[in-house]
């Protein structure tokens, strides 16, 4: 998909006041949605609020695994640590990069990544952001998991 | 929000009001040619570091506000910023510091806050 034509701009400007906001979006459908945004303040972006939080992205490695990389954020407030560890399965992660002059515009969007190896303490939450790994799945075989088949479970 | 109580004085003592404000630019300086500059965020916070002049009882009053209402320093508060004598949402970036003075009712007491990105 081509860039936003402001995106071109904005991407070879030499200065731009405006930031590059990532969105983190956490979903599951046994919890409620959380939304995060790496800023000092919150946003709204297409009719929903994305709280203001500091998470740290690790970069992809370039090697011949699948790629992965961590994901860490405050667990301060304890709720999400506490719902990750009630859920069943994965959340579903979606990150997006978006231009503070753009806020419903999204450059760049990674959906469907599963935030697996969860290490909760009391300050911080780590976990790894994958894809799913399609040819590892046995044919034939279906896990009725409550991320692929919402509606047979539900919210508590 | 609680408020900063309105019997300690909010106004710093002259000449010992410092602010440090967070670097919101993002730089990549080339070898050769001019710097790239981007922003980082939308807003920044502030730090103000200053003084005050406390006799013991506003000193009682401040270390209960820190330790019982603030939960030594955890929960943010309304401050007048004292730039523009707007309230805004600080917190303690620091524990506070006293200091003894020649009078035996008198401190010096050092407050570092941080004013909440807006």
């Amino acid at each position: 998909m081509p860039l936003p034509t402001f995106a071109q701009a904005w991407l070879q400007a030499r200065e731009s006041a405006d930031a590059a906001l990532i969105f983190l979006t956490i979903y599951h459908p046994m919890m409620e949605t959380f939304r995060f945004v790496n800023n000092p303040v919150a946003v709204v972006s297409r009719g929903d609020t994305f709280a203001a939080c500091y998470f740290v992205l690790g970069i992809l490695p370039d090697n011949d695994q699948l790629p992965r990389a961590t994901l860490t954020f405050p667990n301060v407030d304890r709720i999400i640590g506490i719902k990750l560890g009630e859920i069943v399965g994965p959340p579903q992660i979606t990150i997006e990069v978006v231009s503070s002059a753009y806020l419903n515009e999204p450059i760049m969007r990674a959906a469907r990544l599963k935030l697996q190896s969860v290490d909760v303490d009391p300050l911080v939450l780590t976990g790894e952001l994958s894809r799913v790994d399609d040819g590892q799945e046995a044919c034939g075989t279906i896990r009725v998991v409550p991320a692929e088949f919402p509606a047979l479970f539900r919210a508590r | 929000m609680v408020a900063w109580p309105g019997s300690l004085p909010a106004t710093p003592l002259i000449d010992s009001l410092s602010i440090e404000t967070d670097d919101n630019v993002l730089r990549f300086k080339p070898d050769v040619g001019a710097e790239i500059r981007r922003a980082r965020y939308t807003a920044v916070s502030e730090r103000f570091s200053f003084s005050l002049i406390l006799t013991k009882t506003e000193l009682a009053t401040l270390k209960n506000f820190y330790k019982t209402t603030l939960g030594n320093g955890v929960t943010s508060f309304d401050f007048t910023d004292p730039t523009t004598g707007t309230t805004a949402t600080f917190s303690f970036s620091a524990p506070y510091g006293v200091q003894s003075m020649a009078s035996p009712d008198l401190f010096s007491v050092t407050i570092t806050l941080e004013k909440a990105a807006a």
